[in-house]
């Protein structure tokens, strides 16, 4: 498959094969987002004129150092922290749990991808719903303790809302995570049980390593999604989240949805998120750099 | 065939899998993580056969007092979303059944969509060393670590200008991009398959084209359906995204999204929303248990290099 | 597996063939071909839409015989129930087969101004030519308020005045109670009361106080005038176990805003609260508060467009908040279901549950099942919404006693926070808050024109206009009288509500001033109680007062708004 032999009936295929993806790219990654950027430094009257000036982009960078959005970067960080040490400790111990085919986990796996099959939307109203009527009913008849919802509650929310996204996150990383295990080869791991290593020590010495790689990606797309990610909250809340606990994924869906087509919205909007990616992506990469630097060498 | 390798399987000498202490904790943790789940199941069915006025008052975590079904029978018809006809302007109602194909027709095409062109592009990207092919994975492998945050009313602006904007089959090109996780699933999969089955098919004459659909697609079906299923079933919950783009072709997600959000009177009451949300859940359930085996199988994904 | 793949590939393809013309044919209107349709699109909420059937009825009925197509003779109406508001819909207003509008919550100016010709009919000849057609010398802007006529008469930019939409019904928001609970218990504070200790009637044949109207022999004598009578009734209550108040905890966040709302518009009075949706006018009743609450009053301001901020000075929004406060940091104040798990303290426990709730503990307190609930916070329109949970409770017997004509309910007249501010001026003061409009579609055929406009006049007449009160059983928000045969017809609550609406003075906030106009969605009554605490944007009042006094509140209002006022068109 070398590229003199084939050169033209290979580069005419190949030239067809991408053309459609390339251009896709090109209109609805390019495009869009360089049209997100133009809106950053524009402004639209009520008649969706547009003019060049940097208002929107100054309003939001002043905006963005005020106590109310630091807030939301901070929720940000904090829902990162919290679901993915919590969410991927527990998701590499469960696929450990399977790729050892443990008693039970054909089951478990169902259970562990249950959520990703269902609609947020569905899981949220019905958790919703338990945290909020279940639970102070249950604290009250079986422990005589009268509770208020736990989600409506300032010192519980932020916290269940945590608890509800990582009960949400296993499916994709479990099975990510267990096929990558199960693609290590034999002769290592069955070496180290020879060797006397037990369970504990195989998993931290042989699996871990092994599907560093896998889990580095899976660093990186979450740390790229810290501020896209909306922690469910628009499903968790339909009538609105308090402002304490809002996510920058949260709000900036939360305001475009709000902003609807009026279009003079949309450079505050843009700016905003123009600015976040500045600081996203150098973070994003330093994380990348930093696995690939400290991380157990790639074979 | 394979049933026989399964019956064999059961039969076989078990690898020694002493408890430890540690797959102890695990199950634990498992354990509790599927008494969550179950729990919250089984409080929303019981729920969703109270009486929601009276006997809910009193009775929110206890067995229902009688089999109510009218909380079903009042969500299978409120479940409509009204609508204007952009050509006739005609005011529609789209019912349940239409929901559901809508929701069907967007899932199914956007999944393929987003699945072949992966596939396509993960194919031909490595197994034909060009420098553009290098080009793309660095691309992929950019925008996974260049989160762009909200560009979204740039991205509508878009769609409005292509005329995709209110289309099903607009969505489906909207969604048919290489770019994300499933490319590198992809990439990694015909990478490590061996050049000797390109090299055989050029033996026997088999030109490019040919090749990719008569040998290397068939190859990648057990992977193409994962990613096809699990995309599917993105597709098939997604609200936020038809909610905006489909103003005019209600999906069944974005129809579970109005009765949950909804303000009517009788949509107030929870256990009427609970019915609404459980027969949501059942085609979905009923998919997945079907096809679990082949969904929770197969993929693979290597880290990222570039 | 190949077979299975193909299927899977032509799968796609096949379903995409299907898209094209896959939609249902229409909504199931089945029209009769032989008569002229009118489509009405109807906001259904509280208010229901039995009134409009009534309409529909009369109204075909009147036109039966009358011929407005070729070959056609007689009207049809087909009603359209929908969920959003016009404002949410003005993109579709045009393309849409509806007619005819009755709709809340919608801006008038943001309505005339859409997508520069606006969605909206000129009315102004049906609403100026008097309605002798209907036997009446009056027109429909007869009808109308100063502040409506203001309002509503739009002065375009060739300097021309038009009407484009009429007011529809009206919004007032505030604290519900029930007579016949606080007749049961005495809940009145007595005239001549026996012991400062104890300042309640003994006897329901006992003298009462004058109530915060201060004239004896009223509906609203023994009721509370002061805050501090307030809560020392809701003491007295919780003594006698009886809940003070159910709210709802899922809308917690706009209906507390509006209870806010409520009772700063009536501390405030009518004139400064409307001033600040003109940003002009002098405002009075001003001050400034302390943390610790202490106030001091600021003299008298006159408003600009530059300074309308200072409306947010008001000392109306302080004792608005602060009143609040105090209703909701005594959980024993308020309803919070038999386990904790509903009422004000839920996200979950919707406005409904909350007003079933207040109608079932009724009975239920009657068989030792529950306590009685005294007061809901709510908007007029509650009764007409919980009338299905009348039915159930009464079990279709007009002559039980939990049927809606045989209960009694009553808007609590607002009680003043001090008694200076009451022996100034105990006028009730009430907020109309629904942005609630009646209109016709720009676009509609010319032909068919004179028919809705003729369909919109005959909605005004007096006649219509009391029907509507009748069957809702509350007031429109128009000017027109109720006789005492249609209030025979109407329940306590209904009458009580005509009652109070002519001894009230009503705040109106819209208006025609510039600021107004090109701000009118920003001045929505629920985007008004935003404040900056400790530098956080909060938007809602329920979000920050459990953790803050009133004060703080108060002042994080007055920090945001003087910030943000840069930043409104002017």
């Amino acid at each position: 498959m070398s590229r003199k032999k084939f050169f033209s009936k290979d580069l005419i295929f190949y030239v067809v094969m991408l053309a459609f993806p390339v251009l896709q790219f090109c209109i609805f990654y390019i495009g869009v987002n360089g049209r997100s950027l133009l809106f950053a430094f524009q402004t639209v009257d009520q008649y969706n004129n547009a003019t060049f000036d940097i208002t929107a982009l100054s309003n939001a960078f002043h905006q963005l150092f005020t106590k109310t959005m630091l807030i939301k970067i901070g929720n940000s960080f904090l829902a990162f922290l919290l679901t993915y040490s919590i969410g991927t400790t527990l998701a590499l111990f469960f696929s450990y749990f399977i790729y050892k085919k443990l008693a039970g986990s054909a089951l478990f796996k169902v259970f562990l991808f249950l959520p990703s099959i269902i609609s947020s939307i569905i899981l949220a109203t019905i958790f919703h719903f338990f945290m909020e009527e279940a639970v102070p009913t249950i604290s009250n008849q079986w422990f005589h303790n009268t509770i208020s919802g736990l989600m409506s509650n300032p010192d519980t929310r932020f916290g269940v809302v945590i608890f509800y996204n990582v009960l949400m996150s296993f499916g994709t990383s479990v099975l990510m995570y267990s096929n990558a295990m199960s693609g290590l080869s034999n002769e290592i791991v069955e070496a180290a049980k020879i060797d006397g290593c037990n369970q504990f020590r195989e998993f931290f010495h042989i699996v871990l390593p092994g599907i560093f790689p896998t889990i580095t990606t899976f660093a990186i797309t979450s740390v790229a999604a810290i501020f896209v990610n909306q922690l469910a909250l628009y499903s968790l809340y339909p009538g609105g989240a308090d402002a304490s606990i809002q996510t920058i994924g949260y709000f900036l869906y939360i305001e475009t949805l709000r902003a609807g087509d009026n279009q003079a919205q949309y450079p505050l909007l843009c700016a905003f998120g123009t600015l976040i990616s500045l600081v996203a992506i150098p973070l994003t990469i330093l994380t990348k750099f930093l696995l690939e630097r400290f991380g157990p060498s790639d074979k | 065939m394979k049933s026989r390798d399964r019956i064999l399987d059961k039969f076989a000498p078990k690898k020694k899998s002493s408890v430890s202490i540690f797959s102890i904790v695990i199950i634990v943790f498992l354990a509790l993580y599927c008494l969550t789940l179950i729990t919250l199941f089984i409080w929303a069915i019981l729920a969703s056969f109270k009486e929601p006025v009276m006997e809910w008052r009193e009775n929110v975590i206890g067995l229902p007092y009688s089999f109510y079904t009218d909380n079903y029978e009042f969500s299978l018809g409120r479940f409509y979303v009204d609508v204007t006809d952009p050509v006739t302007s005609e005011s529609i109602q789209v019912t349940l059944p239409y929901m559901f194909l809508y929701g069907f027709l967007y899932a199914i095409g956007c999944a393929f969509a987003a699945t072949i062109v992966p596939m396509i592009v993960g194919y031909v990207t490595s197994k034909y060393r060009y420098k553009f092919s290098k080009v793309i994975y660095f691309v992929v492998v950019i925008v996974m670590i260049i989160p762009i945050v909200g560009s979204l009313p740039a991205e509508i602006r878009m769609a409005r200008r292509f005329n995709l904007y209110d289309q099903i089959w607009g969505m489906w090109i909207l969604k048919a991009n290489f770019l994300g996780l499933y490319f590198l699933v992809f990439y990694n999969f015909f990478r490590n398959l061996p050049d000797a089955y390109n090299e055989a098919a050029k033996i026997d004459g088999a030109g490019n084209f040919r090749t990719m659909v008569q040998v290397i697609i068939p190859l990648a079906a057990p992977l193409f359906f994962t990613v096809l299923l699990i995309n599917f079933i993105q597709f098939w919950n997604d609200y936020s995204v038809p909610l905006i783009y489909l103003p005019t072709y209600p999906t069944a997600a974005v129809g579970m999204h109005q009765m949950a959000a909804g303000n009517d009177k009788e949509l107030q009451y929870i256990p009427i929303k609970l019915a609404a949300a459980i027969i949501m859940l059942v085609p979905i359930l009923i998919v997945f248990l079907a096809t679990h085996r082949k969904l929770l199988g197969n993929l693979t994904m290597g880290g990222i290099k570039g | 597996m190949k077979k299975r793949f193909l299927i899977g590939m032509v799968l796609p393809l096949t379903a995409a063939s299907f898209v094209v013309g896959c939609r249902p044919t229409s909504s199931g209107d089945k029209i009769d071909v032989t008569k002229t349709q009118i489509y009405i699109n109807n906001f259904k909420r509280g208010f229901g839409s039995k009134w409009l059937d009534d309409l529909k009825t009369r109204f075909e009925s009147l036109h039966a015989e009358d011929s407005y197509e070729e070959g056609k003779k007689g009207v049809e109406i087909i009603i359209h129930s929908i969920g959003s508001t016009a404002d949410s819909r003005k993109a579709n207003i045009l393309s849409g087969v509806d007619e005819i509008y009755f709709t809340e919550q919608s801006y008038y100016y943001d309505l005339i101004k859409y997508e520069k010709d606006g969605v909206l009919y000129d009315i102004t000849d049906a609403v100026k030519n008097p309605l002798t057609e209907y036997g009446e010398t009056k027109s429909i802007e007869d009808k109308l308020t100063e502040e409506q006529k203001d309002y509503f008469y739009y002065q375009n930019e060739g300097g021309e005045k038009k009407y484009y939409a009429l007011p529809h019904y009206a919004g007032y928001f505030g604290l519900q109670y029930d007579i016949d609970v606080f007749d049961n218990y005495m809940f009145y504070f007595a005239k001549n009361p026996i012991s400062p200790e104890y300042p309640f009637i003994r006897d329901l044949t006992d003298e009462k106080t004058a109530g915060p109207d201060g004239v004896e022999g009223t509906f609203d004598d023994g009721l509370p005038r002061t805050y501090d009578e307030f809560f020392k009734l809701c003491d007295y209550m919780v003594e006698n176990d009886v809940i003070p108040f159910i709210s709802t905890g899922a809308n917690a966040n706009d209906y507390l805003n509006l209870l806010v709302n409520a009772f700063a518009a009536d501390y405030a009075g009518k004139d400064n609260t409307v001033a600040k949706f003109k940003a002009s006018g002098t405002v009075s009743r001003l001050g400034n508060v302390d943390s610790n609450g202490n106030v001091t009053p600021i003299p008298d301001e006159t408003l600009t467009i530059d300074t309308g901020y200072r409306a947010y000075k008001s000392l109306g929004f302080y004792y608005g908040l602060e009143f609040l406060k105090k209703l909701t940091s005594n959980k024993n104040y308020y309803f919070r279901g038999a386990n904790g798990s509903g009422g004000l303290d839920s996200s979950a426990y919707s406005a409904k549950s909350a007003q079933d709730e207040f109608l079932i503990s009724y009975r239920d307190s009657k068989r030792g099942k529950s306590k009685d609930i005294a007061m809901i916070s709510e908007g007029i329109w509650w009764e007409a919404e919980s009338e299905t949970t009348s039915e159930t409770l009464s079990g279709g017997n007009p002559n039980s006693p939990y049927a809606k004509m045989n209960r009694h309910f009553g808007f609590m007249p607002f009680p003043k926070a001090t008694m200076e501010r009451y022996e100034e001026s105990n006028k009730n003061t009430l907020f109309d808050h629904l942005f609630s409009l009646m209109f016709v579609k720009r676009n509609v055929a010319s032909w068919k024109a004179p028919l809705l406009l003729d369909f919109m006049r005959f909605a005004n007449t007096d006649e219509s206009l009391r029907a509507f009160t009748r069957i809702t059983n509350t007031p429109k928000s128009l000017n027109y009288t109720m006789t005492d045969e249609d209030k025979a017809q109407m329940t306590a609550y209904g009458r009580n509500l005509i009652e109070l609406k002519e001894n009230s003075d009503i705040v109106y906030p819209g208006n025609s001033s510039t600021i107004y106009q090109l701000n009118s969605g920003w001045f929505h009554h629920n985007s008004q109680y935003s404040a900056l605490i400790d530098g956080v944007r909060n938007d809602y009042v329920w979000q920050a007062l459990p953790k803050v006094s009133a004060a703080t509140y108060y002042n994080g209002m007055y920090a945001y708004y003087s910030d943000y006022w840069k930043n409104l068109a002017k």
